[in-house]
C-alpha cells in the first residue's frame, strides 16, 4: 500500500455574498496515494478548482468559510494550520499547473531566471548548484536545447513549451503532491498528447501523488487511474477510471457520457440533461441531481450518501439511491 | 451543386519588429468547396489558418490572392445577409448594452426597408426566438441574463435572422460544458436539416466535427492537408499529419499513453 498524500473528508465550505452564502462544496471526500493520478472531473460550477485550492488553502480568506471535515496534506492538518506553515507547504509539497500557463509565468523575466529564483526560493542551493538544476529540471520536461529556452522570454515559447516550463516550476521542488487544474485545455490536441505524458511520466519517476483537473472526460480516462465526478459542489461518484467512465452508475455520469458527440452515431441526436444546474444559494433538500435526473423516485427527497456500489469488486462508490443497490 | 467554391486562396501576414520583416504565411494556396445543404468541416490545431479563412469569407480580412465562387459567380463581396457567421464566444460577441430583440434583428439593419421589415417583423423574432428554443418574451432581455448555452442560441439566431446561404460556425461550441455543447449540437443539427442550410464548421474538437459534418478539410500550418468525407478522413486518412492528429486525440476508451 503506498503512502497517503491528500486525505480529504467530508469537507464543505461556502463562500459569503453580499447576496447569500453559497455552499460550493458539500461533504466531499477524497483520497490521494503517492504516486497515483487521481482525476476530479465536473462541468463549470461543480467545484473542482475550488477543491484544487482548498488543498493548500488558496482560497480569499474573507468570504471562505469551512463549514465541516478535514484536509490533510502529508500528515499536515490543512485546516487548523496557521498561515506561516501553510505557506512553507505550497510549492514545497504542493506544486500546481494551471490552465493559462502564459499567466503563471512572468513575462518580464527570462526562463532560466525565473526557474533559479524558484529553485532558490525552495531548496538549500547556492547559486551555482540552483544554475545546474535549472537545465537539470528543463531536461527533464524534455526541453531539448534547454541552454537557448532558458535565455528566452515566455513570449518567445509556444503554448506548449511555456507550460513545460511551468511543470518544470511545479516540480523543481519534487514536492509530494501536484496539482494540475485544466493543465492541457488552452493547448492543441498533439501538444496535450505530449503534456499528459510528461505528467504522466514525472508522477511515476518522482511517485508523486497528482490530482488532475479537467473537463474532458477523455483527458481522465487516458491518464488517470482514479476519479471523481463532481455535481454543483458534491462527488456523485468515484472509483477506478475503468469502471467509472465505461460503467457509470450515477444518472449523472451516465448523462454526461451519453452527450458526448464522440461515440454517438451520424445519425442518432445527442443526449441531452434536461433542466438547469441548481442554484447553489438555496440547495434543493435530498439528492442534488435529482430535479434533473430520469431516474427519480421518492427516495431521492432525501439525500443520499456516497456507497459502495456492491455489484462490482473493487471501490466504485456511488451517491444515488437507485444505482446503489 | 457547390455553394462556394474557394480556389488558391492566399493570405501572409507581415509583422515589424525592429525594422526586420517577418511573414507569416497564414494561408497558402488552400483550395476547397462546399456544396449545398452539406456540413463541411474544417479541422486543425492553432495556427493552421482555420480563423483566418472565416474571417476572409466573413470579409474581416482581405485575401492576398485566390478567387470564391458564391452560388457559381466570382464574388469579391456577397450579397449582404448571404453569408453569416456564429463566433466562439458568446460572452464577448453579443454587445451587454444591447435587447435581445436589438441584437437579433441588428444584421437587418442595412437591408431596404421593406426586407428589413419583413425579416425582423415582431411575427419573425418570436418565431426564431421559438426554433432556437429560447422563451419569445425574452426578447426584451439583456445577454447578461442568459446562461453560456442560451447566449450562443441568441448568436445562432442573430445568424439566422437574414436567411443565410452558408453560415460559417466558429468553434461554436467550444466555449460551454459538455451537457451545455450537445445541447448546441442538437441544435445546429436540427437548424441545418430543417432549412436545408449550408454550414463551413470550423473546430479543433474531431469528436464534434466527426459526429456533424459530411466533408472534412484538415488544415496543417495554412496548408489544407487533406480533404476527404466523413468517413474517408475518420477511418481512412491518407495524410501523415491527419494520421497523427487522429491519434493524439485521447478517447474514452483505451488509454492514450
Amino acid at each position: 500500500m503506498s503512502k497517503n498524500i491528500v486525505s480529504v473528508k467530508d469537507l464543505s465550505l461556502s463562500f459569503s455574498m453580499s447576496s447569500g452564502d453559497v455552499q460550493v462544496l458539500n461533504h466531499i471526500s477524497l483520497e490521494i496515494n503517492a504516486g497515483e493520478i487521481v482525476g476530479l472531473v465536473g462541468e463549470s460550477g461543480s467545484g473542482k478548482s475550488v477543491t484544487a485550492l482548498a488543498l493548500s488553502k488558496l482560497l480569499p480568506t474573507d468570504i471562505t468559510r469551512f463549514t465541516s471535515g478535514s484536509i490533510e496534506v502529508q500528515g499536515m492538518d490543512v485546516l487548523k494550520s496557521k498561515e506561516s506553515e501553510i505557506a512553507k507547504v505550497r510549492g514545497n509539497s504542493i506544486g500546481f499547473v494551471f490552465q493559462e500557463p502564459m499567466t503563471a509565468l512572468n513575462p518580464t523575466m527570462k526562463i532560466g531566471n525565473q526557474l533559479f529564483h524558484v529553485i532558490r526560493r525552495h531548496s538549500k542551493v547556492d547559486k551555482e548548484q540552483a544554475r545546474a538544476k535549472v537545465q537539470e529540471i528543463l531536461n527533464e520536461v524534455m526541453i531539448s536545447n534547454p541552454e537557448i529556452v532558458a535565455e528566452q522570454y515566455p513570449f518567445q515559447l509556444s503554448g506548449g513549451m511555456r507550460q513545460r516550463v511551468v511543470i518544470a516550476m511545479a516540480m523543481s521542488a519534487n514536492p509530494a503532491l501536484l496539482i494540475a487544474d485544466e493543465p492541457t485545455t488552452a493547448l492543441d490536441v498533439t501538444v496535450q498528447a505530449e503534456i499528459l505524458a510528461l505528467i504522466t511520466k514525472l508522477a511515476r519517476i518522482h511517485n508523486t501523488a497528482v490530482l488532475l483537473i479537467s473537463h474532458d472526460l477523455a483527458v481522465i480516462a487516458s491518464t488517470c487511474s482514479r476519479v471523481s465526478v463532481l455535481y454543483a459542489g458534491e462527488v456523485v461518484e468515484s472509483g477506478a477510471v475503468e469502471v467509472v467512465l465505461k460503467d457509470p452508475a450515477h444518472p449523472y455520469t451516465q448523462a454526461l457520457i451519453r452527450s458526448l458527440p464522440d461515440i454517438a452515431a451520424r445519425d442518432s441526436q445527442l443526449e441531452t440533461i434536461p433542466g438547469e444546474f441548481p442554484d447553489l444559494r438555496n440547495r434543493p433538500t435530498g439528492c442534488i441531481y435529482a430535479p434533473r435526473c430520469s431516474k427519480r423516485v421518492s427516495a431521492c427527497d432525501v439525500q443520499p450518501t456516497l456507497e459502495l456500489v456492491k455489484s462490482i469488486a473493487g471501490i466504485h462508490q456511488v451517491a444515488c439511491w437507485e444505482s446503489g443497490k | 451543386m457547390s455553394l462556394l467554391e474557394v480556389t488558391n486562396l492566399h493570405k501572409t501576414f507581415r509583422l515589424k519588429t525592429k525594422g526586420k520583416v517577418s511573414e507569416n504565411h497564414a494561408v497558402s494556396d488552400v483550395s476547397f468547396s462546399i456544396n449545398q445543404g452539406e456540413v463541411f468541416g474544417l479541422v486543425g490545431e492553432s495556427g493552421s489558418g482555420k480563423t483566418t479563412i472565416a474571417n476572409i469569407l466573413m470579409q474581416l480580412e482581405s485575401s492576398d490572392s485566390g478567387t470564391i465562387f458564391f452560388e457559381g459567380k466570382e464574388m469579391n463581396t456577397f450579397p449582404y445577409g448571404d453569408v453569416q457567421i456564429v463566433f466562439q464566444d458568446p460572452r464577448s460577441s453579443l454587445d451587454p448594452r444591447m435587447s435581445i430583440r436589438q441584437i437579433i434583428s441588428e444584421p437587418t439593419q442595412r437591408l431596404i426597408a421593406k426586407r428589413r421589415n419583413e425579416l425582423a417583423s415582431e411575427e419573425r423574432l418570436v418565431e426564431i426566438m421559438q426554433s432556437v428554443g429560447l422563451r419569445p418574451e425574452h426578447l426584451d432581455r439583456k445577454p447578461h441574463q442568459f446562461s453560456g448555452g442560451q447566449r450562443q442560441r441568441i448568436a445562432i439566431a442573430r445568424a439566422l435572422i437574414t436567411k443565410p446561404k452558408l453560415v460559417v460556425l466558429d468553434e461554436p461550441t467550444s466555449a460551454l460544458d459538455i451537457s451545455v455543447q450537445a445541447q448546441v449540437i442538437n441544435l445546429l443539427k436540427k437548424l441545418q436539416r430543417d432549412n436545408g442550410l449550408t454550414y463551413l464548421f470550423i473546430s479543433h474538437n474531431m469528436g464534434v466535427v466527426k459526429y456533424l459534418c459530411d466533408r472534412v478539410g484538415v488544415l496543417n500550418k495554412g496548408v489544407l492537408v487533406e480533404v476527404g468525407t466523413n468517413a474517408e478522413i475518420f477511418s481512412a486518412a491518407t495524410h501523415e499529419y491527419t494520421k497523427k492528429l487522429l491519434a493524439s486525440v485521447p478517447t474514452m476508451h483505451g488509454r492514450l499513453l
